[in-house]
């Protein structure tokens, strides 16, 4: 086990509270858009990631938490999405925009 | 196609960060009807998750998709083409505005209110699902149900719906740095509760 970021702060190096405070916004780099985390400051989290144990733990709590999540949701029933998607068939079928 | 100024039909902002739509169609050469097509259809599904997570309810969540394409249908003309998740998603923040306030009077009228997501989400079963822990899940799902409604609806919307920092901020109108404070303190809060649980746990 090695907390090197957290004992002694080389160079370019995150310590592992700087770290802490970026890991969510590294684990949402495809969905952050312009809040995304820069290139170098990406590299030195997933750096960090490998070397400490710590943080490694961490990140995996909030990949594990966030799978958790997406596997929660079930969206509309494949009945509700068939019927919208009929209505909009319909809608776009009949007649002129204006008058819908 | 001519612009008009209409504040619901969302043609008037472009946010960075949104997904822009994948494609070669010029948009002035469709009919109204192909545009349709083009440009709606496709995003059915994402619209249904997303009004899921706004309304909780599936019987008002297929209500505002349907008012949201017809909003979507009578404005399809005035759409430039681009951008046609983030312009449908601000649609659908109208269209809920416009339902909540004329609902404003009986809102108390659902006695199911509470009923928790697990019993009314549907399974969504992936390759992973074989080495996931129910328990797990489940301590998850329940953490997620007792945050604020402002902030599970933001984990839902990047999380599980998929939306980028920049669409939840459409649909939510608020700024994209509060999306992903929200964010950021949510999945905290979970943790937080997660780990206490572990601890109760131990002693």
């Amino acid at each position: 086990m090695r907390f090197r970021g957290f004992l002694s702060r080389k160079g370019s190096e995150l310590s592992c509270p700087e770290v802490g405070r970026l890991l969510q916004q590294y684990l949402d780099e495809s969905v952050a858009g312009p809040l995304a985390l820069d290139e170098p400051t990406s590299a030195k989290v997933s750096g960090h990631l490998d070397d400490c144990r710590r943080c490694g733990l961490e990140i995996e709590t909030y990949e594990s938490i966030r799978s958790a999540t997406e596997r929660s949701g079930g969206g509309l029933s494949e009945g509700a999405l068939a019927r919208l998607k009929d209505f909009g068939e319909r809608l776009a079928s009949d007649g002129e925009p204006g008058q819908a | 196609m001519v612009h008009e100024a209409d504040p619901d039909d969302g043609n008037s902002d472009v946010v960075p960060g949104v997904t822009e739509r994948v494609g070669n169609t010029d948009p002035a050469s469709l009919s109204a009807e192909q545009a349709f097509q083009e440009y709606v259809m496709p995003e059915i599904d994402v619209l249904g998750r997303v009004a899921l997570s706004l309304t909780r309810h599936s019987a008002d969540a297929e209500d505002l998709v349907q008012d949201t394409l017809v909003r979507a249908w009578k404005a399809i003309e005035r759409f430039d083409g681009r951008y046609p998740r983030a312009w449908l998603l601000t649609i659908m923040r109208n269209t809920n505005l416009n339902r909540v306030r004329k609902r404003l009077p009986d809102l108390e009228r659902n006695p199911d209110e509470g009923m928790s997501v697990l019993e009314t989400a549907e399974p969504h079963m992936s390759a992973e699902d074989e080495v996931v822990d129910p328990v797990f899940d489940a301590r998850v799902v329940a953490a997620l149900d007792g945050l604020p409604d402002r902030f599970r609806q933001v984990v839902e919307m990047v999380d599980v719906d998929g939306l980028t920092y920049a669409e939840a901020a459409e649909v939510l109108d608020v700024p994209v740095g509060t999306i992903m404070s929200r964010l950021h303190r949510a999945r905290r809060r979970v943790r937080d509760e997660l780990l206490a649980d572990d601890e109760v746990g131990e002693q």
